[in-house]
């Protein structure tokens, strides 16, 4: 073996690549590249996957739906003529009357615009928007981004008709937030409020969480 | 394709064949948290904003699915380069709306690995991709891999 040397080394890397290995890769050869081959591979595969994926929907518990459902709207008219509207005087009356186009449709409340930290600290501190606090009142007692106000989103119905007088510009910028990422609250809130007619209304998704992290000023009690 | 002097045969066929085994784990790894969680996982497909309404749903039951099956047949080199045609698709695709998103300072959770809240996007979740998408197209254009179903099913 020691008397091999380097000629012999490489002819015995030679033989390696003239022996059983090159045998088997010429049994081998490449797969040669076509495209039409590879979009057809790829366009089974796909369609493989979909009917796949749809018959499962089809018979899983917790399927869903695959034809989207309109948002109930709910329009200002409606809650001003609401019995809670009696209860707070005055509040008609600082609501413009209600035009057609404050109340034609809504563009897809999918289509809010997210805030990240900055920009809502950004808003914050030019007092530009008016923060909406969508998460429970106990939550904003503990708690909220200060100058937002209360509107539980869940209750959206209930609250409605004390909030909404309460912000009758509908080009205001307005910012709604809840307890971060893991919460929908906003985005139900932006959504209704968009159905309302406000045009500028964004979610800070990050919510309260990434606000009291950031060591932002805070706020606790019922003063907004 | 005539191998390079300098790169050792064996070594190239390696290489594809670890891009490949990666970019079939990492597709399949990534299935498994959105299987069956068809309506949370919508919710994100939702906050990306670059699909219409009306396709969310179809493509928050079709993707995972998708995910799934390419990322079984990249591992095993079964239609791998339809396989990774998809894959490098998919990469593609959400390099571009996580870019996207990240640009127009959108505060998002990825929902890629997990539907948690905890995994946000950021610049490197784009790099992260993109370097996906080149484990994908290495995968595409290698002419032969180590082990995969499609050489042994092949006719000689």
């Amino acid at each position: 073996m020691k008397s091999l040397g380097k000629a012999g080394i490489a002819f015995k890397q030679r033989g390696l690549n003239n022996g059983p290995m090159a045998s088997r890769a010429r049994r081998r050869p490449p797969i040669p590249f076509a495209l039409p081959g590879v979009l057809a591979e790829a366009w089974g595969l796909f369609l493989f996957s979909a009917i796949f994926a749809l018959f499962f929907n089809l018979f899983y518990t917790d399927g869903i739906e695959l034809k989207v459902k309109p948002a109930k709207k709910l329009h200002l008219q409606e809650i001003l003529k609401s019995p809670s509207a009696t209860r707070y005087p005055g509040w008609g009356t600082a609501v413009p009357p209600a035009q057609p186009a404050a109340l034609a449709p809504a563009p897809d409340g999918d289509n809010l615009p997210r805030l990240s930290l900055s920009g809502a600290k950004d808003r914050f501190d030019r007092q530009s928007a008016l923060f909406l606090d969508a998460r429970s009142p106990e939550e904003y007692k503990q708690g909220h981004i200060p100058g937002a106000l209360d509107f539980y989103a869940d209750d959206f119905d209930k609250v409605a008709p004390q909030m909404l007088p309460q912000m009758p510009d509908k080009n205001r910028e307005i910012v709604a937030y809840c307890h971060g990422t893991s919460c929908d609250l906003s985005i139900h809130l932006a959504q209704k409020l968009t159905e309302q007619g406000y045009r500028h209304v964004e979610v800070f998704f990050g919510g309260w969480p990434e606000w009291k992290k950031a060591g932002y000023p805070i706020r606790s009690g019922e003063t907004p | 394709m005539k191998p390079s002097p300098r790169i050792p045969p064996g070594l190239k066929p390696a290489a594809f064949t670890l891009c490949r085994l990666a970019a079939g784990a990492i597709l399949f790894y990534a299935s498994l948290d959105k299987l069956g969680g068809a309506e949370k996982f919508s919710k994100m497909v939702e906050n990306y904003h670059i699909l219409p309404a009306a396709l969310i749903p179809l493509a928050a039951v079709v993707i995972p699915w998708l995910e799934f099956f390419t990322g079984i047949c990249l591992a095993l080199g079964f239609k791998r380069r339809g396989a990774a045609l998809l894959f490098s698709l998919l990469m593609a695709v959400y390099s571009v709306a996580l870019a996207v998103n990240l640009a127009q300072g959108v505060d998002m959770n990825c929902g890629c690995f997990s539907m948690d809240s905890a995994e946000k996007l950021s610049g490197l979740t784009v790099a992260r991709d993109l370097g996906f998408l080149a484990l994908g197209l290495a995968a595409l254009f290698a002419p032969r891999t180590w082990a995969e179903l499609d050489s042994l099913i092949q006719k000689p």
